[in-house]
């Protein structure tokens, strides 16, 4: 695993958040397999430092039940994919109610989290300055990660 | 079968929280034996999901009702949002409802958002809503056997 590796996972979230859906598709199809490991774990402390930003520690179901139903609402086709279970549960999971970590597979967590940490930067108009802030955070956490897990 | 007036002074009697004339009529007829009040409640759900949703409803309305009802009844066990979701809408769009689901989860969700559903209607307006639902089952019932 390379800063190379988190530098395109990093692009390939960026773009998501952006709207660049066409880049995007593009980038996200040609990561390889480094690289996708890569964008699982930007992608989880990007998700994780909003949510947590955005909920606090351990938030009342309601505010979580309230928040994926405007999301899932806003982006009716998407709703039809992404359950509304799977939404909270990625929520709850990263604001402190350890007994749904892991959950989901991977797939299913990764595609949750995809879309409520989309749903998290639009809620109120993030600008582009603070989506880079956030993955700024999330890669130097997802670099951290890495050394910490090459140095064992 | 034949769904009666206690059938549908039954499901009155649960929608309006009158649960002793509920338990009474229960033991009278026994509700819990037979399709008769799970076919009145289910024709009932649709004829009320039609009757809460404006003619122009889209799936954005049904995912926000279903999260109000999923908090107004937090302290109860909880509600599936995704059958709950899936049956509205198969009652909205006149399809048969297709998610795998057991039968006590799938009465208990229809029931759930059943209260809520009628829960702006008067007496008045709940009566009329149930007895067009015992019409309407039992039509089904005896096109059923017709066939």
């Amino acid at each position: 695993m390379t800063n190379t590796d988190v530098d395109s996972a990093v692009a390939v979230l960026r773009a998501f958040l952006t709207r660049d859906f066409s880049t995007y598709q593009s980038l996200r199809e040609g990561l390889d397999a480094s690289q996708r490991q890569a964008f699982a774990v930007v992608l989880a402390a990007a998700f994780t430092s909003a949510a947590t930003r955005r909920f606090g520690e351990k938030p009342p179901a309601a505010d979580v039940i309230e928040f994926v139903a405007e999301a899932r609402a806003s982006y009716p086709t998407a709703a039809g994919i992404l359950s509304a279970e799977d939404a909270e549960t990625v929520i709850r999971a990263s604001t402190g109610d350890d007994d749904l970590i892991g959950a989901l597979d991977g797939r299913r967590s990764g595609a949750a989290q995809t879309a409520m940490l989309f749903a998290l930067t639009r809620e109120n108009g993030a600008p582009a300055a603070a989506i880079d802030a956030l993955l700024a955070e999330a890669a130097a956490q997802a670099e951290d990660y890495f050394q910490r897990r090459a140095g064992r | 079968m034949t769904i009666s007036s206690h059938h549908v002074a039954a499901l009155h009697a649960a929608l309006t929280d009158d649960a002793d004339a509920f338990d009474r009529i229960d033991r009278e007829i026994g509700l819990g034996e037979g399709r008769d009040f799970p076919a009145l409640l289910t024709m009932a759900f649709i004829t009320a999901s039609h009757l809460r949703f404006a003619s122009d409803w889209s799936t954005a309305d049904v995912i926000k009702f279903v999260s109000q009802v999923r908090i107004r009844d937090g302290d109860r066990a909880p509600v599936s949002p995704t059958l709950a979701e899936q049956m509205i809408l198969s009652a909205l769009r006149d399809t048969p409802f297709s998610v795998p689901a057991e039968a006590t989860a799938t009465a208990y969700t229809q029931f759930i958002l059943m209260r809520r559903l009628v829960s702006d209607l008067g007496d008045e307006r709940l009566s009329l809503l149930l007895a067009q639902a015992q019409d309407s089952a039992n039509q089904w019932i005896a096109e059923q056997a017709s066939i």
